[in-house]
């Protein structure tokens, strides 16, 4: 019997510790894996509208152009007016933001938040949860219509945005919500994400709401939080010329 | 005559005590914003951050110099520290970590509309203090529990949630700041609670800074690498860039004036025209007495050429003249002295907040002026020089006179 134990103790059990750490990674790489175009380019239109608790809604339409074999993308506003020109530019970790009346590019962080909304730079980023999280937890449950698995990721380094994420990934491993912590597990923006297009054969979120917990006001006896609408639409897979991801096409599309 | 003097005297007393209580009261608030009067600051591979305070402030005490109080400080120098609360949020130009009971002294003087310092000594512990135009940014008061965000070094976020345990009145650029435990800012850092990034020193009155800033430097260059005194923040930085890091940690000493380079500008700028006024009125005074004098001199030709002839020396009408300008600017300026007094404290009632940019130089609105003896007495000796000046030429007039011409006369 005590050499049962000690067998398990020194076999079974970080047998079966390695063996779900690896299938944690597993199943995000599989996450990862439905979102990211890695053999075609993607673009589309994305219409992000933020609303103040209790106030007034501002709108910003942008086209965004992604290459994700490369770690590259372009967003270019088209809306507000005021705006319009301004555009980022992502090669590798670096993150330019080019304004068109300074004729000028100055670096900034994929942790800024987008255009004032509650969307940060890093949300139009290819999805990486496989190498920038891991799993400390993972739970089953019901979320609307979705029978998800939860999983607690912690970060594994700086470059991200949030130190600690929740997310309900659906049984087809698209991520359905999130939830963003701070370092000291403060709950910072929820994320929810209830409809999916094909592009392809991958998957681009229709529309996104982002909740940030950090801006809410009591309103009428109710909280009402800032809140981002996403909604992606007018989604291609036509592949685009290297051109594009360069700080000469900001330039060229602004004269 | 008499007037002029005293209303001059009074004018430039009452100027200068309130340029030395704009300088008081910007300095005073400046310490509690800055560490001190005299701040070391840690710098570990560019980072600000003292790793064994206890030990260089027990050796900064063991020293023989007048250092009234010496504590640890944990100042957030990002500029992205931000309060969220009622779905409004306000960034705070400083977020300082202080341990309460230590600092109390020295931060009684801060001025509360809401709230107290006692309140931080008591229930300090998550407690933040506030600033009035972030409260009211904020829409929050005494007992709110706000969300304060910072980013580590790593660049992550980090939140905690505080209560407000006080609403200081302060609206200049020094309003900018929450304070709050420094063992709560370093957890909110992710440091353990002894740490700290700054010691400040607060001296005795009446110090010369840059002189004791000097000699804490090198009395702590046994043990420690200490920058050398710099004179502005610039200075600094351009030191710092230079610093050869592998070699370890260096403390930075900078005094109040280098921290308040650029205001020390506005306040050069602010003494300028004071003495601008000042030498205004006295050379208003000084052609009136002039005029004055030429007049009087007239009126009493008689009285001097009876005088002459009774015998009374040039030499003693001149000096006769020279002493009653004399003693006319001693009584006067000594009025004008009293008449300051009673205007500096009309003065302290008045709240000039409304004033653009006053919350600067004020407390709570109000100027805070204050005689300074040393120059009432250099003033007094300004005023008395210039009168006797402006004298001097109608007394040489007189003490001119001839006996019989002047007997002559119909004055």
């Amino acid at each position: 019997m005590k050499h049962f134990c000690i067998f398990i103790i020194l076999v079974i059990l970080p047998v079966s510790f390695i063996s779900a750490q690896s299938s944690d990674i597993e199943f995000l790489k599989e996450v990862d894996r439905m979102v990211t175009f890695n053999t075609t380019d993607i673009a589309a239109e994305y219409k992000i509208v933020k609303r103040d608790p209790g106030g007034a809604n501002s709108t910003t339409v942008a086209t965004m152009f992604r290459r994700d074999r490369a770690n590259q993308f372009v967003i270019l506003i088209l809306e507000p007016v005021v705006d319009k020109g301004k555009g980022y530019l992502k090669i590798g970790d670096n993150l330019w933001l080019y304004d068109p009346i300074d004729r000028s590019f100055t670096f900034t962080s994929a942790k800024e938040r987008f255009q004032n909304s509650s969307a940060r730079n890093s949300d139009f980023n290819q999805s990486n949860l496989s190498n920038d999280y891991k799993v400390t937890g993972s739970q089953k449950a019901k979320l609307g219509v979705f029978n998800c698995t939860i999983l607690e990721l912690e970060a594994l380094n700086d470059r991200v945005s949030f130190p600690k994420r929740k997310i309900w990934v659906s049984e087809d491993y698209l991520i359905r919500k999130i939830e963003d912590y701070s370092m000291s597990g403060q709950l910072m923006r929820t994320t929810a994400i209830p409809n999916y297009q094909t592009v392809g054969d991958r998957w681009l979120p229709v529309n996104m709401v982002i909740l940030d917990h950090l801006r809410s006001k009591r309103i009428n006896n109710k909280i009402e939080y800032e809140r981002t609408t996403i909604t992606i639409s007018k989604p291609s897979l036509s592949e685009l010329p290297d051109t594009l991801f360069s700080k000469e096409y900001l330039e060229r599309v602004n004269r | 005559m008499a007037v002029a003097i005293v209303i001059g005297f009074t004018m430039i007393s009452f100027i200068h005590s309130a340029a030395f209580g704009v300088m008081e009261t910007v300095k005073i608030k400046a310490a509690r914003y800055f560490s001190g009067h005299i701040s070391l600051t840690g710098y570990v591979w560019e980072k600000s951050l003292i790793e064994d305070p206890e030990t260089l402030i027990s050796t900064l005490k063991n020293m023989d110099l007048p250092l009234r109080t010496i504590v640890p400080r944990t100042i957030y120098y990002k500029s992205d520290a931000s309060l969220f609360f009622g779905g409004e949020s306000i960034r705070q130009r400083r977020l300082v970590g202080i341990d309460f009971e230590a600092e109390k002294d020295e931060l009684s003087g801060l001025s509360f509309i809401d709230g107290s310092l006692e309140n931080m000594l008591i229930n300090g512990e998550n407690g933040i203090l506030i600033s009035k135009p972030a409260a009211d940014m904020l829409g929050a008061r005494v007992g709110d529990d706000i969300t304060l965000f910072i980013t580590l070094s790593s660049g992550q976020y980090n939140t905690k949630t505080l209560y407000v345990e006080g609403i200081f009145n302060e609206t200049s650029l020094f309003g900018y700041v929450a304070y709050m435990r420094q063992a709560d800012l370093n957890d909110l850092l992710l440091w353990e609670p002894y740490l700290a990034t700054d010691i400040a020193i607060y001296a005795e009155d009446g110090e010369n800074l840059e002189a004791l800033s000097r000699k804490i430097s090198m009395l702590l260059a046994d043990d420690y690498r200490v920058l050398p005194t710099m004179l502005s923040k610039s200075e600094l930085y351009e030191e710092l860039s230079m610093v050869d890091w592998t070699k370890g940690s260096v403390l930075a000493p900078l005094t109040l004036n280098a921290h308040l380079d650029q205001l020390n500008d506005i306040l050069d700028a602010f003494l300028i025209v004071t003495w601008f006024v000042l030498i205004l009125f006295i050379l208003i005074v000084m052609v009136g007495i002039l005029n004055t004098y030429r007049v009087l001199v007239y009126e009493r030709t008689k009285e001097i050429g009876t005088l002459r002839a009774l015998g009374m020396s040039r030499m003693s009408v001149r000096l006769m003249f020279l002493y009653e300008a004399l003693l006319l600017s001693i009584i006067s300026s000594l009025a004008g002295f009293s008449l300051s007094l009673i205007l500096v404290e009309v003065i302290k009632i008045i709240d000039i907040s409304a004033l653009p940019g006053a919350g600067l130089f004020t407390e709570n609105g109000f100027l805070k002026p204050y005689l300074n003896l040393k120059m009432a007495c250099v003033n007094m000796a300004l005023m008395a020089g210039s009168v006797v000046l402006a004298a001097f030429e109608p007394a040489n007039k007189a003490a001119r006179i001839m006996p019989a011409e002047a007997l002559r006369t119909g004055k």
